[in-house]
C-alpha cells in the first residue's frame, strides 16, 4: 500500500526558508520554471500560478 | 544514443501482459451503445478484485456521491456507463506495472503527478465543454511509458534520471538520449496494445508536442500538454526539483482559456488529488 501526503516541496522550502513567506512562493514558483526562463521564453502559466499562489481564485 | 533501444523497447512491449480479460470486456462494453447497464455490471463483478476497487472509487469524495454506492450495478444506474468506464481503466491501469526497484523513481511521485494530470484533464475539457472523461483518462495514462520502463527496463531509465536530475533538463530529452525513444512514443505502443481508443494514444504520443499531433487529436493532446503543465505547475508531487516543462507555444494558443478558467482548474486539481489518489492506491 501507497501512502500519499500533501507535503508539497512548497511547503517544504517556505519551512526551510529565512524569507517571507511571499518570496518563498514566488521564488518557489520561479524555481518550478526555471527551465522556459533559461531558455530565454516566459511559461503561460508562470503568472497565473503566481497569481493563484497569492490567493486569487477563478 | 542507443540505436538498438528503441527495438529492444518495442519487444517488450510486445511482451507485456495484456490487460485482463474481465476488464477489456467490460471496458469494450461499457463504451458500447448496445450493451445493457445490467451486462456491463456483470462483467465487472466477473473480476471480484475489479469489482471491489471500482465500488471503493465511486464511493470516493471525489465522484460526491450523497449516498453510499454497494454494487456495481448501482455505480453504473448513479454515475453512468462512461464514468464508470473511466474508473474501470483507472482501476486496472494503477495496478499493471510493478516499478520494483528503478533507482530516482519515485512510484507515490509518479502517481501523484498522473492523478494530478487526470484531474486537471478532466477540469480543463469540463471549461471547454468537450468530453471530460476521454480528456481524464488521457491526463491518466500520458505517462504510462515512464512506468513501464521502470518495471521493465529500471537501468537505463535510472541511468536517464540521473542525468535529468545533474544536467537540470527535462527527463523525456534524456530518455531519447539514452534510450532512442521517450516515454511518450513508448506509452502510446502500451495503449495501442492495450486496445484504447485511439485517441488516447495519439493524446499520449503527443502530450509533450501537441502542435505535432494531427489535428482531429491535437486539441486532446493540448488538454494533456496543459495538464500535464499544471500538474508540475501545482507542485503535487512533492519533489524539490520539480519542474514545467517549455510549453509548446505553437499549440498553447489554441487553448483559449481564460485566466479565471485557469485558476479555477487550479483550484479543483488541488483540491480533488489527495483523496482520489488514495482511492486508487489503498
Amino acid at each position: 500500500m501507497t501512502t500519499f501526503t500533501v507535503a508539497t516541496a512548497v511547503a517544504a522550502a517556505a519551512t526551510a526558508s529565512a524569507l517571507p513567506p511571499a518570496l518563498q512562493v514566488e521564488e518557489r514558483v520561479k524555481h518550478l520554471f526555471r527551465l522556459s526562463t533559461r531558455r530565454c521564453s516566459i511559461h503561460p502559466l508562470q503568472h497565473l500560478v503566481l497569481r493563484y499562489r497569492r490567493g486569487e481564485r477563478g | 544514443m542507443n540505436a538498438s533501444a528503441p527495438i529492444e523497447l518495442l519487444h517488450r512491449i510486445d511482451a507485456l501482459p495484456a490487460l485482463p480479460k474481465a476488464a477489456i470486456d467490460a471496458m469494450a462494453a461499457l463504451r458500447s451503445d448496445d450493451s445493457s447497464s445490467e451486462h456491463c455490471a456483470e462483467l465487472i463483478a466477473r473480476d471480484q478484485a475489479l469489482a471491489a476497487r471500482t465500488l471503493k472509487l465511486a464511493n470516493s469524495a471525489f465522484y460526491g456521491i450523497p449516498r453510499r454506492v454497494g454494487s456495481i450495478r448501482d455505480a453504473v444506474h448513479l454515475l453512468g456507463r462512461r464514468t464508470l468506464g473511466t474508473m474501470v481503466t483507472a482501476v486496472v491501469v494503477s495496478q499493471q506495472f510493478d516499478p520494483g526497484r528503478c533507482p530516482g523513481f519515485r512510484f507515490d511521485a509518479f502517481w501523484r503527478h498522473a492523478v494530478a494530470s487526470a484531474v486537471a484533464a478532466r477540469a480543463i475539457a469540463h471549461e471547454l465543454c468537450l468530453d471530460e472523461e476521454l480528456a481524464f483518462t488521457c491526463g491518466l495514462l500520458h505517462d504510462v511509458g515512464r512506468l513501464a520502463l521502470a518495471a521493465h527496463m529500471p537501468g537505463p531509465l535510472s541511468q536517464a534520471l540521473a542525468q535529468a536530475k545533474a544536467r537540470d533538463v527535462p527527463l523525456h530529452e534524456v530518455e531519447t538520449e539514452v534510450l532512442g525513444a521517450d516515454h511518450a512514443d513508448i506509452g502510446a505502443a502500451i495503449v495501442e496494445r492495450w486496445q484504447l481508443a485511439p485517441d488516447v494514444a495519439a493524446a499520449v504520443r503527443w502530450h509533450h508536442r501537441p502542435s505535432a499531433a494531427e489535428a482531429a487529436t491535437g486539441r486532446l493532446a493540448l488538454i494533456v500538454h496543459a495538464a500535464d503543465a499544471i500538474a508540475h505547475a501545482l507542485d503535487l508531487a512533492g519533489l524539490e526539483d520539480e519542474h514545467v516543462s517549455e510549453a509548446d507555444m505553437a499549440a498553447w494558443t489554441g487553448l483559449e482559456l481564460s485566466p479565471a478558467q485557469f485558476l479555477r482548474v487550479f483550484e479543483q486539481t488541488e483540491s480533488q488529488v489527495q483523496g482520489l489518489c488514495r482511492s486508487l492506491t489503498s
